[in-house]
């Protein structure tokens, strides 16, 4: 299984590819005999396999996706836990150890958030990787 | 107030910083050990080491000093730095890992393939990170004086000649090992004044009005929309732009704990924030008279001995003033290692030797400018830097790594549109000021409309010039692959 070429050739492939050719397949394979594990070195301007870019783009839009629906949603949620705290005067009368609640909220709430969010996003951008070495390693 | 137990922690912290700075000395060889501490920091110790660069004069001393001038509308400010890290988890920590370049110029280099665009990008760097010194400067130059009765240039002297000295000597290596105790001594020298603040004043039934120490309108509900929402995007994109925070990525094994070090930065940064803001609450209840432009900075170094009487607050005050040393030189420090790897790649082809006149060119400047200006208020100094960071670099560094058709002469356009407009409002705001009318607040907080004309500038005319770098797969490939598990690399032989 070391064997980059032996891993890189199998039938499993061709359903992925879409519409590649097997011959297309071993010229790929050729040209760039090292092996994805190894960290790319240096960036030339050398010719990245066809099957390599489709995977990457992809990996790209579904861990750019990720961070973007993060993103939003975190805005939103400070952006209402902003308006409850600044249109709510209500809140103003709740006090504790004498300082109102809306200052508490705007002193120590927000962090909570941002961590909860930060979890949240390393867990599941780590999964999309995984899968995706799973995928390459089988490729 | 006690001078001599004040300069004695000065004292100790300086000496325990060149301690740690001459123990990295022996250990730092290499060219690689000099830039990038040879990629071997374990992640907790590279999360303090960020947090401790990170958490500078403007949260440390700053923070406590706005909440009790202005009132809760100063949170906004660590939070915006609190999530400006959750940006840069999301966009950028991983692939700028993977992408295997030493500073910003570096990465922007190695993806549009220009020589022009990285001159830019170094110049901007260097911009950024003096300007982001300077209240590092003047934070310690007002320290010194209230505490110990220094003249106020002594205290930025110092300082910069401490930290040039250590950059110098031990290059990054030493740095990480003296930012994460940096962190921790920051930590602490707030934190536990806190415990006391709350014990004594827990003991007693609170004598204070809320309407008059914490009023409805310098509360949340007297927020301004457009202006808190400009300034929390300029902080949330800011991160991004600074050179510092980048540069640290680097000493991660992979983009993966590249990414945990991050969260790990978010909770420590967070745990910060809340101790530093805890000091802006007690300040409002305790010592409204300090809350004038100037002094109310200095509003965390005269708490304790307000709060505690006799020795202990003599000893919590000596215990805040090494916490603020901390923050200066930490901040500081952290600038000047990634602005002297800039120089000394981009002028010198990055040798040893000229890292070290680097890292005393890089201290010397902003000292100069440090001695010929006055402080400002230092929260709001250092989040000017954050506008610019944002409108200058963010949009250009997050394109590069998300967007496929990004081209040279679209990112330097990019660069240039963002850095001329928001350099422009921000000296028009400090020039006219409140005279501007309507346009008073666009041009104090410009980061609304500034960074969204850097990114489009940068998007359009990348479109019409449609010539994208031929290493564009390549590059985007290397920057978002994860690394595979270290077993399967043994076939290199093959």
């Amino acid at each position: 299984m070391t064997d980059p070429d032996a891993s890189r050739g199998g039938p499993p492939a061709e359903p992925r590819r879409g519409q590649g050719k097997p011959v297309r397949e071993r010229v790929s394979s050729a040209d760039q005999p090292s092996n994805r594990a190894e960290p790319l070195v240096r960036v030339g301007a050398s010719q990245v396999s066809e099957a390599e870019t489709v995977f990457t783009r992809s990996l790209m839009r579904t861990q750019g996706r990720l961070a973007l629906a993060c993103v939003l949603s975190f805005v939103v949620v400070v952006a209402s836990v902003t308006f409850v705290i600044s249109r709510v005067p209500e809140l103003h009368d709740l006090s504790i150890g004498g300082v109102p609640l809306p200052w508490l909220i705007q002193a120590y709430g927000f962090y909570p958030i941002i961590i909860i969010y930060a979890v949240v996003f390393a867990v599941a951008a780590t999964r999309t990787e995984r899968r995706f070495n799973a995928l390459v390693e089988h490729e | 107030m006690n001078p001599i137990l004040a300069v004695a922690a000065i004292a100790l912290v300086l000496v325990v910083t060149s301690l740690i700075g001459v123990y990295g000395l022996r250990i730092s060889r290499t060219t690689s050990d000099f830039f990038v501490a040879s990629r071997t920091v374990r992640p907790i110790w590279n999360a303090s080491a960020i947090s401790g660069e990170y958490l500078s004069a403007g949260t440390f001393l700053g923070l406590s000093g706005l909440v009790l001038l202005s009132g809760s509308d100063a949170f906004w400010f660590p939070i915006g730095y609190a999530a400006g890290y959750l940006l840069v988890l999301m966009f950028v920590a991983a692939p700028l890992r993977r992408s295997g370049a030493y500073t910003i110029p570096d990465f922007i280099h190695a993806r549009l393939d220009s020589i022009t665009a990285r001159r830019i990008t170094s110049a901007l760097v260097l911009v950024i990170g003096w300007l982001y010194i300077v209240p590092q400067l003047h934070g310690a130059a007002l320290a010194v004086n209230v505490v110990a009765d220094i003249p106020p240039w002594v205290g930025a002297v110092v300082v910069a000649v401490v930290v040039s000295g250590s950059v110098a000597a031990g290059g990054m290596r030493s740095i990480t090992f003296v930012q994460a105790f940096l962190f921790w001594l920051k930590l602490g020298a707030l934190l536990v004044p806190v415990i006391f603040f709350v014990i004594t004043l827990g003991g007693h039934e609170p004598r204070i009005d809320p309407e008059l120490v914490f009023p409805a309108e310098h509360g949340p509900s007297g927020l301004d929309a457009y202006t808190t929402a400009s300034l929390l995007l300029a902080l949330l994109c800011g991160t991004i732009g600074l050179p510092h925070v980048l540069v640290r990525f680097y000493t991660s094994p992979t983009g993966s704990s590249a990414r945990w070090t991050t969260v790990i930065v978010i909770a420590m940064i967070s745990a910060f924030y809340m101790v530093s803001g805890t000091i802006g609450l007690v300040a409002r209840a305790t010592a409204p008279d300090l809350a004038k432009p100037g002094i109310a900075d200095t509003v965390a170094l005269l708490l304790p001995s307000r709060l505690i009487p006799g020795i202990a607050g003599e000893l919590l005050t000596a215990l805040v003033i090494a916490g603020a040393l901390a923050a200066f030189l930490g901040t500081s420090s952290g600038l000047v290692v990634s602005l002297s790897s800039v120089v000394s790649q981009d002028l010198f082809h990055g040798t040893v030797r000229s890292f070290r006149w680097a890292a005393v060119v890089c201290a010397a400047v902003p000292l100069g400018f440090a001695l010929a200006t006055v402080p400002q208020g230092l929260v709001t100094s250092v989040a000017n830097v954050f506008v610019f960071a944002a409108s200058a670099l963010s949009p250009v560094i997050v394109l590069g790594i998300w967007w496929r058709p990004l081209t040279a002469r679209g990112a330097i356009a990019g660069m240039l549109v963002g850095s001329v407009l928001c350099a422009a409002a921000l000296i028009a705001s400090s020039v006219f000021g409140p005279q501007a009318g309507a346009a008073a607040a666009l041009l104090a907080q410009p980061g609304a409309w500034t960074i969204p004309a850097a990114a489009l500038t940068t998007i359009a005319v990348s479109l019409l010039d449609r010539r994208t770098p031929l290493n564009t797969d390549r590059m985007l490939s290397r920057l978002h692959t994860p690394e595979l598990p270290r077993v399967s690399g043994s076939s290199s032989g093959s």
